[in-house]
């Protein structure tokens, strides 16, 4: 009887592995939560059907959301790109207005920062960016190229291969 | 990721369509809470987090569609609209398909809330306590309204209830 008293638990799926498996034994032996369990099946197992093969998804629905998802994330590199492009300029700018900034040693720490043509990776929330510093004639003008880094969004997925 | 995000869009649709019975607004809502998953997929880390966190994010859109009087009073039956996009399955041979239109159709027909519960648990798998997190209510209330809508489902649905009735008959 108190077992009984736990179907609406067992129906609602709130019981632990334990509890799940101590009712199940007792269902032989129950005609009522016997009879209740399997209507309630029934019920599951004719709405999960009836949902998933009347009611598809419509076409133009799929490609709707697929070409949002990729305007912004195409907006979001932009972003990215831009607020890196930003930061280059500050750098660039800063090492131009320093009153050092023709001794080797200034050059030198900001060629540290940014060696010619190795690729930095610089984070954002929404992915990284790579820059790579562009070789010019120049101690006061930094090229940089910006792209997305395609590591960044293996690296941000690969938690999740597992869904 | 987007691929991996995009694959949960029927379910979505259909939780969707389920909690507002309109097409139309369903349409909306997934289109916004993909968008709006899309944005936040940090959050995805947990995998086993998703699907509660795909269907809070439909409900609380939903809420706020409502608060704001956004969207009209839902249909009493939205079946008509996407009947004709369905398509042939194995189980519908099984089953009968006015079977499965008239289960879908004993759903819609509920209170909102009891049809919201009732179809996280049967077509979704929730617990009482993850449909509580998904509709922002107790899971007092989603156990009460569970058991109002299975009693409900077996007044409107007497005959595929072919184990009960004869239970019942014989007893």
């Amino acid at each position: 009887m108190i077992r009984c008293q736990r179907l609406d638990d067992y129906l609602n799926g709130e019981m632990i592995d334990v509890e799940r498996d101590r009712f199940e034994a007792h269902l032989p032996a129950c005609e009522t939560c016997a009879r209740e369990v399997r209507s309630a099946r029934t019920l599951q197992g004719l709405l999960a059907t009836a949902n998933v093969e009347l009611t598809p998804i419509p076409v133009h629905l799929r490609r709707r959301i697929h070409s949002r998802i990729r305007k912004a994330r195409t907006l979001r590199f932009a972003a990215g790109a831009v607020a890196a492009a930003a930061i280059a300029v500050a750098v660039t700018w800063r090492l131009a207005l320093s009153p050092h900034s023709t001794d080797v040693s200034n050059v030198n720490s900001a060629r540290a920062i940014v060696p010619p043509e190795v690729p930095v990776r610089i984070a954002f929330p929404d992915g990284d960016v790579m820059a790579v510093r562009q070789a010019v004639d120049s101690k006061s003008i930094t090229f940089l190229w910006v792209y997305q880094s395609p590591r960044a969004e293996d690296s941000q997925d690969s938690p999740r291969r597992d869904q | 990721m987007s691929d991996r995000l995009e694959k949960w869009a029927p379910r979505v649709y259909r939780s969707a369509l389920r909690l507002t019975t309109d097409p139309h607004t369903a349409d909306d809502l997934t289109q916004e809470t993909m968008l709006r998953a899309w944005r936040r997929r940090d959050w995805l880390r947990d995998p086993q987090a998703v699907r509660v966190w795909l269907f809070r994010i439909t409900a609380n859109l939903w809420r706020d569609r409502i608060r704001r009087n956004r969207s009209p009073i839902a249909r009493p039956d939205p079946l008509d609209d996407v009947r004709a996009a369905r398509e042939a399955g194995p189980h519908r041979q099984l089953i009968g398909e006015e079977d499965l239109s008239r289960a879908l159709r004993s759903l819609d027909s509920l209170p909102d809330r009891q049809r919201q519960v009732l179809y996280l648990h049967a077509c979704e798998d929730f617990s009482a306590s993850e449909i509580a997190d998904v509709l922002g209510i107790s899971p007092e209330a989603v156990r009460s309204n569970l058991s109002a809508a299975r009693a409900r489902m077996r007044e409107l649905l007497p005959e595929m209830y072919p184990v009960t009735a004869r239970t019942e008959r014989t007893s």
